[in-house]
């Protein structure tokens, strides 16, 4: 009886693993399509159509992601073309995490959106195809093992993303998008001049192949310097962040939670991947400083301003520029044999963290504009009574963003500074700590005007709005999700050690 | 020296004088170099007045014919299909967005309050940044221009490339035009990609479009306005010639330069013609055929790669015999979808509709 | 020099031009045509590339130039839009010059904000004035025009 269940299991696991080549396409497709067919039927007729397609591609997410945990990386060749000719999708455990990621934000933005901008006034004709494109765009990005076809995902995200932050049409939030939109084109065309490089160095442009072929010289440099000059400029990595807070605190909530959570991080997902794939031929110990210092300094003055802001969004925004700076300081230690896994190990967790903890802050902050009409932080005073679970999801996501034990933030802070200390680097530790206290300061500043006393002599002149239940509720749930992160670890570290970059696993044997 | 460079030249550029006498031969090559060096001084020198020139309505008309000469550059390097499109998107298309955001965002300059601009006198560069910014500029474009020469020049052509195996997997494609081979078959993701950013591009001109009043290429021919005589019959010529080599560039995709980007922006270029001459008129929202177009090609180009996965093996794999025609069919498709979003960019509005006249 | 390596030299200073002007110039026309000259070279380095090898010309860049010049003109056609959206609200043709003068912008706005929030309760979205303004403005125009054509 007992073997009986464990065979239809092991039946029903094989197809899922089988199934798994073919999802890879699917989380691509399924969004896609589904975003041209409500385009076609229009969202009025079926307002339906968005969540059904979200709840398909979270389907195809599901079982690429199993496949991937049990079967190892997936690859699908398109065309049926081997890949130096061809387009190679391919799935390894990092890509498997962002994927699940971007499903469970994705979910929670798509049962949001519908609501809130409906609440706000906005159309929802041309949020729904642009926001169901860019998940598809996300997806791709993650699974794509081709630098030119990346190019076009990563413009394809501009593209999505920009609109979505004009979406308010008022004078910030065009300015913003307008800043976006150069500089992102700016960061595209450097990415591509980058790709140009390496493509007249080694005839491809798989990922691997580009990675095996490329030498240490100075195409190799240039196109390196470039491409990550280039992402930087997409990501809002320090010196090139300055589109960041205005663009992500002036679009709709969920906008900004897809924004933050989800856009940005899929180009430091791609500085990542293409640094410890591609060029790790370049990754000397000088090189790591350069990028993890630019990533200190990130975190430093994201969290410095993040303090000064008058308005929830805006810190928000900031602390996104800071937690970044965590995600490049991987860098500098994965040439370090001692500090190599747990500070990959460490990184990844960070970007899955902040993803849930980013989009549950930014949809409690959006609760706040919808309940009051404003994210000011003054206006905060005495209210916790009516947004008291927003509030609740906000602490917690606030607390995962400082590393506080025991949520996910804590471990993923942890790992990275288990490694700096194994190694003995202590700038990084100390970078670490600080980054975390600096949080604490953003986060204990916003929570206090949570907490404090109504102003004397305050007069409520109209009672906030009632938020609906789904709004109320889904920041909860992530950042919920964020802090069970923390409890337990293992299930999301075994699937992120599958595939894992060979600049890891060399000094594992 | 100059004998030096020529036999390079020579053996560099493949000219059609191959049969003449080594004099001749040398000549012409020389020539060659004459010419590739003169374009190359006009595209430096254009590129400049472009970015940094003192009217901007020099410049963007400049950036017209920049796009000429650069399709005349592409044609140099062998890129026939590249001179096409530039020459039809890249200059044409382009040109005609960039004439049409000129006159609503300068047209109106100078004349009012206290948010425009002071226009600058004559002698001063227009709204550009402080000295130390220019000098800084100045010095990284430099830095980048060294890096990139430097690079570029000492680039040795890999033995083994991504564009070499397309050639050698050429008659397994379907199609003799190995670009079309390239865009259609062996990486059509990013072809359907970059249908879909055009699309994205419609989309996201919708959230902030305005009233289609000031949305489009302005206020051409109002009902009052009478129409220069030469114009009807000009139009009533060029319209099916268009037509016709939409339909010819797509047919010739398959075997020698063209396809459905080229044949979709000469289709668009027609339909700016009709916006700009009032033969069609901007519509707030597209109608379900408008939609359908919009989206066709990338249902059509996605549901024949999803099909593939089930009758060929892979997704994007077209089943083995049929791949000539669903390529054809495919281009068919995108033509339409492609000119479609461009002529609505251009326009300005959800949709358009005849003017009856 | 090959005439490939020629072309890519020549693309190289186009690079640089393209980033210059994108740096020095703020009229926001200007720098998408800035942005605009920065694809075109990108394009023309491919294109050398592609014509380096002395038996064959490799068809894969020019797939990816094709594909690069409608992304090209899909942006550029979204960043007018964009633009001239802008310039309805606003008035300008040019970004405010960095963050400080954002930031100088913010207090007034906030005032306003807080005020028309008191009064209606609700709360209209930052800039709502600066948009009416402009829209005014393009009345006007719009008149100016319809007398001019009449």
């Amino acid at each position: 009886m007992s073997s009986e269940f464990a065979d239809s299991g092991l039946m029903t696991a094989e197809l899922l693993t089988a199934s798994a080549e073919l999802a890879l396409p699917l989380v691509f497709f399924v969004p896609l399509l589904t975003a041209l067919l409500v385009f076609w039927v229009g969202s009025t007729r079926a307002p339906w159509l968005p969540p059904l397609g979200a709840a398909l591609t979270v389907a195809a997410a599901v079982v690429l992601i199993f496949g991937v945990a049990n079967g190892g990386p997936q690859s699908h060749h398109l065309g049926g073309w081997q890949p130096p000719l061809g387009i190679e999708l391919y799935a390894d455990g990092f890509a498997a995490v962002m994927i699940a990621l971007t499903a469970v934000v994705g979910l929670a933005v798509t049962l949001y959106a519908g609501p809130y901008l409906r609440g706000k006034g906005l159309s929802l004709e041309h949020f729904w195809p642009l926001w169901l494109i860019q998940w598809a765009t996300l997806n791709g990005i993650f699974i794509s093992a081709d630098l030119f076809n990346l190019y076009v995902m990563l413009e394809l995200l501009t593209l999505t993303g920009a609109p979505l932050a004009a979406m308010a049409a008022d004078r910030a939030a065009l300015s913003a998008a307008l800043r976006y939109m150069l500089l992102a084109l700016l960061g595209s065309l450097a990415y591509l001049l980058g790709v140009a490089l390496l493509y007249g160095a080694t005839g491809s442009l798989h990922l691997q192949e580009v990675g095996a072929l490329l030498e240490a010289d100075a195409t190799a440099a240039i196109a390196a310097a470039l491409i990550t000059a280039g992402l930087f400029a997409k990501a809002a990595i320090f010196p090139l962040h300055i589109w960041l807070m205005p663009a992500h605190s002036n679009a709709p909530a969920p906008a900004s939670a897809a924004l933050s959570a989800l856009v940005a991080k899929a180009v430091v997902y791609l500085v990542l991947r293409l640094w410890l794939w591609v060029f790790p031929v370049l990754l000397t110990a000088p090189m790591g400083w350069l990028i993890g210092g630019i990533g200190a300094v990130a975190i430093v003055y994201g969290a410095v301003q993040a303090m000064r802001q008058p308005r929830l969004k805006p810190v928000i925004a900031y602390s996104t520029i800071a937690q970044f700076g965590y995600l490049l300081l991987l860098l500098p230690l994965v040439v370090l044999p001692a500090a190599a896994l747990p500070a990959w190990q460490g990184a990844a967790y960070h970007a899955v963290v902040h993803g849930l903890a980013k989009a549950a802050a930014f949809l409690a902050a959006g609760n706040m504009i919808y309940a009051l009409g404003h994210d000011r932080l003054e206006g905060l005073r005495g209210l916790t009574p009516y947004l008291s679970v927003s509030m609740l999801a906000l602490a917690l996501a606030f607390a995962s963003l400082m590393g506080m034990p025991p949520t996910g933030g804590f471990l993923s802070k942890w790992l990275l500074l288990s490694g700096a200390i194994a190694a003995e680097q202590w700038l990084w530790a100390a970078v670490v700590i600080v980054g975390g206290l600096l949080a604490a300061v953003y986060a204990f500043r916003v929570l206090a005007y949570v907490h404090a006393a109504p102003p004397s002599g305050w007069v409520e002149l109209r009672a906030p709005r009632r938020l609906p239940r789904i709004m109320e509720w889904t920041p909860v749930v992530l950042a919920l999700l964020a802090l069970l992160l923390g409890v337990s670890g293992m299930p999301l570290l075994q699937l992120l050690a599958h595939g894992a970059p060979e600049i890891v696993t060399q000094w594992a044997e | 020296m100059i004998r030096a460079l020529a036999d390079d030249a020579v053996s560099g550029a493949a000219t059609g004088a191959a049969t003449g006498a080594a004099t001749d031969l040398e000549i012409a090559a020389l020539l060659w170099w004459a010419f590739d060096g003169l374009l190359a001084l006009g595209l430096l020198g254009l590129a400049y007045q472009v970015v940094a020139g003192r009217q901007l309505f020099r410049s963007v008309v400049l950036f017209i014919i920049y796009g000429l000469l650069m399709a005349v550059a592409w044609a140099r390097l062998a890129a026939p299909d590249l001179a096409l499109a530039e020459a039809a998107i890249g200059a044409g298309l382009t040109g005609a967005l960039l004439l049409s955001a000129y006159r609503n965002l300068i047209g109106t300059d100078g004349e009012e309050g206290p948010h425009a601009p002071i226009t600058p006198p004559a002698g001063a560069p227009p709204m550009t940044v402080p000295r130390w910014a220019a000098l800084f500029a100045a010095a990284l474009a430099g830095l980048l221009v060294a890096g990139i020469g430097w690079v570029a020049v000492g680039l040795q052509p890999p033995e083994q490339t991504a564009g070499r195996l397309a050639l050698e997997q050429l008659a397994e494609s379907g199609v003799e035009n190995p670009v079309t081979a390239v865009l259609l078959n062996f990486r059509s993701i990013d072809t359907i990609g970059e249908v879909v950013v055009l699309f994205v591009a419609f989309l996201a001109a919708r959230v902030v479009a305005q009233e289609l009043d000031h949305a489009g290429p302005g206020d051409w021919l109002r009902a009052s306005q009478r129409e220069p005589l030469l114009v009807g019959p000009l139009i009533a010529f060029i319209a099916p010639m268009a037509v016709l080599v939409t339909g010819y560039l797509l047919w010739a995709g398959g075997h020698q330069p063209g396809g459905a980007f080229q044949a979709g922006a000469v289709l668009a270029a027609l339909a700016v013609l009709l916006r700009l001459t009032g033969r069609l008129r901007p519509r707030l929202e597209p109608t379900l055929l408008e939609r359908s177009v919009l989206v066709g090609g990338v249902v059509l180009f996605s549901a024949i790669g999803l099909a593939g996965a089930g009758l060929a093996g892979a997704v994007l794999e077209y089943p083995p015999g049929w791949d000539y025609r669903l390529i054809l069919l495919i281009e068919t498709v995108l033509t339409l979808s492609i000119a479609l979003p461009l002529a609505l960019l251009f326009s300005g509005s959800g949709g358009l509709r005849q003017e009856v006249r | 020099m090959s005439q490939a390596a020629f072309y890519a030299l020549v693309a190289g200073a186009l690079t640089g031009i393209g980033i210059y002007g994108l740096i020095t110039q703020r009229h926001l026309l200007r720098r998408v045509l800035a942005v605009n000259i920065l694809g075109s070279s990108v394009f023309l380095l491919l294109v050398a590339l592609a014509r380096r090898h002395p038996d064959y010309v490799d068809p894969v860049p020019h797939a990816m130039v094709l594909t690069g010049i409608v992304i090209a003109v899909s942006a550029t056609a979204f960043a007018l839009v964009l633009a001239r959206r802008y310039h309805a609200a606003t008035g300008l043709t040019h970004l405010p010059e960095d963050e400080e003068s954002e930031e100088a912008l913010a207090p007034g706005l906030l005032n306003r904000r807080s005020l028309a929030d008191r009064r209606s309760g609700g709360g209209p979205p930052p800039g709502q004035p600066e948009r009416r303004q402009g829209a005014r403005r393009r009345s006007d125009e719009d008149r100016r025009s319809d007398e001019g054509a009449q």
